[in-house]
């Protein structure tokens, strides 16, 4: 069952124009001109319950707006979207009670208190009864392992820290599904490790479903089996992580090590990269090429000691959907 | 605006308790700037003995009435909390947005947040305050059996005071600067508020215009009905309170209810 049902939703932002200088400026007081900007342009998609799903895009793509729309912050100019059976932007307050959301840097734990008093007053927010909420908050830190920091004051918090009790925050009330707006961005490599173990496990023992942005290629290459590009205000790829990791990008670094140097090495359908005495290094594409035949000619040439071939790396892929013009990684796509 | 059901009304008081909280952390910071207070009074201890002497009177109050009428309308000004320009900010930047999508209505978000730091910053003001004029003019004679009227008195005027700072916040979903407005409503704070001197005693056309507006019954008319209960006071300001809590709670309500359709979040 469809938990998020999103269909031909546009949102169209209206800004106010100004030409430079002090006439611009009367002129705008006077007479003033507006521009429309389409942010999201007419996307549809749905994501089943316990799904963990990747929403990515280049700043500006429209991923924040759509998460906006998704959570009742917005209202779209066109479209319509259910969460959980509900239109996030009439019932937002009903909807509240059954999603949880973290924004990037935007907290909602109490700067010069306790993790802890946050929590206490996000029960009381969400209205859970005074037994339920001591139970989940020893749940939540177990899960999250908060014990050793959760009477600190979170002025006092690592940056890994803070963003672990933020996500801790917007589970208290148990939500089936949660947005997460960039939970990683700033983070360093162990804290970034540590959130994403957490997500996983939030997912995997929870079953939420999760509504993940980042520009993290790890992020979603470790957590998502599901990946939706937007460019432009548009859906460019719904696919899963695994298809574009392996099937996407079709270029393959080969990397040989030569038992003997093999100077006069050609290679007609690879593009080599570094040659020396000791080995070679070339990629190939393997939508035109097969890699046997490469190899095949590359055996033929030279007495070879060891071999490797390399996938490119998730964030390659990424910066590669995000260089192609819009519409053509739809091509690719298995929705 | 959402109205408040019993059950929910928990987590109101919840907001107001961790935003006392909160404040109880700058409490030393609070005590220290309760010297300009000290400073204001000492001030006018000086001008009101010198001014009024041993039998003179402003508007029926003696120097030691006056310098506890001020202590209250200063105690009241100097404590109200500065959510309001955090309201701006918030509204400006598109933050506002962010808060929508918890289950509480807004304003009594905010309101409750306010009341938990008004009441630390009271009490600090309050006690510094009160021992110096202790100190300086002799003690207050304060009618105990009335005290339930004019603790009600000030919570209202506490409701008055949100409200206006409030209403002056949310221009900023029309406005691009609220500072001026804030700066405007400061000024009239001290003059209609009766800061100094009970309203009773200005002019008939000053009179007149304070008395039209809410600033007098959240500043002079409850500093007042301390140092002076009377029930004739007590019934017009409470009157007064009423109608500009309701008129400015419909208001805010209008102002943030137009306002937030305004919101103009931009997306990464």
């Amino acid at each position: 069952m469809a938990v998020i049902d999103v269909n031909g939703l546009s949102k169209v932002f209206r800004a106010k124009t100004k030409e430079p200088g002090l006439r611009g400026s009367v002129r705008a007081l006077l007479r003033p001109t507006y521009t429309e900007l389409g942010a999201v342009k007419g996307i549809s998609f749905a994501v089943e319950a316990g799904e963990l799903l990747a929403f990515i895009g280049r700043n500006g793509a429209g991923k924040s707006t759509t998460i906006k729309m998704l959570t009742g912050i917005l209202n779209p100019t066109a479209g319509t979207a259910q969460v959980l059976g509900l239109v996030p932007w009439e019932s937002r307050r009903q909807l509240a009670y059954t999603i949880g959301s973290v924004f990037g840097q935007k907290s909602q734990l109490w700067y010069h208190l306790p993790a802890l008093d946050s929590f206490r007053l996000l029960g009381s927010i969400y209205e859970i009864p005074h037994r339920d909420l001591a139970k989940r908050l020893d749940a939540v830190v177990e899960l999250f392992e908060l014990a050793e920091f959760i009477k600190t004051p979170v002025r006092k918090l690592s940056l890994g820290q803070r963003m672990r009790c933020e996500i801790a925050a917007s589970i208290l009330h148990r939500p089936q599904v949660i947005f997460l707006d960039e939970p990683t961005i700033g983070l360093d490599v162990v804290a970034k490790l540590k959130i994403r173990e957490l997500i996983k496990r939030l997912n995997e023992e929870e079953n939420t479903t999760i509504f993940l942005t980042s520009h993290d290629a790890g992020d979603i290459e470790q957590l998502c089996k599901r990946v939706i590009v937007i460019n432009h205000g548009e859906i460019i790829l719904d696919t899963s992580t695994s298809y574009l990791r392996h099937n996407y990008l079709t270029t393959r670094i080969v990397n040989v090590k030569f038992a003997e140097p093999c100077p006069g090495l050609r290679l007609s359908n690879a593009e080599i990269l570094k040659h020396t005495e000791k080995g070679v290094k070339f990629r190939i594409n393997t939508r035109s090429t097969s890699i046997e035949d490469v190899l095949g000619e590359l055996f033929a040439q030279a007495d070879t000691a060891d071999i490797s071939v390399e996938e490119p790396a998730m964030e390659e892929v990424i910066r590669d959907i995000y260089r192609r013009p819009a519409g053509e990684g739809e091509q690719d796509a298995v929705s | 605006m959402q109205l408040v059901s019993g059950g929910a009304l928990r987590k109101y008081v919840r907001i107001a308790e961790i935003s006392f909280t909160n404040r109880v952390v700058y409490l030393a910071d609070h005590f220290a700037s309760s010297i300009f207070l000290i400073l204001i009074l000492f001030i006018f201890s000086q001008l009101w003995k010198t001014v009024l002497g041993p039998s003179g009177e402003i508007a029926g109050l003696d120097s030691t009435a006056m310098l506890w009428y001020m202590l209250f309308t200063e105690t009241i000004a100097l404590s109200i909390p500065r959510a309001h320009y955090l309201v701006s900010e918030e509204v400006k930047s598109g933050d506002v947005a962010y808060k929508l999508i918890r289950p509480y209505s807004y304003i009594l978000y905010y309101f409750a947040a306010y009341c938990g730091e008004f009441a630390v910053r009271a009490a600090t003001n309050l006690s510094v305050g009160a021992a110096f004029a202790y100190l300086t003019m002799g003690p207050l004679t304060v009618n105990w059996g009335k005290f339930g009227w004019v603790l009600l008195g000030f919570a209202l005027a506490t409701s008055i005071n949100f409200l206006v700072c409030f209403c002056v916040a949310l221009l900023a979903f029309w406005l691009e600067e609220t500072r001026p407005y804030f700066w405007i409503l400061n000024k009239m704070t001290f003059i209609f508020g009766g800061l100094l001197v009970p309203v009773e005693a200005y002019p008939e056309g000053l009179r007149r215009i304070s008395y039209l507006l809410p600033l007098r019954y959240s500043f002079s008319a409850p500093a007042r009905l301390v140092v002076d209960f009377d029930y004739s006071l007590l019934w017009q300001m409470l009157a007064g309170q009423l109608v500009w809590t309701v008129l400015l709670a419909a208001l805010a309500a209008v102002m943030f209810r137009k306002g937030v359709r305004r919101v103009h979040v931009h997306g990464g």
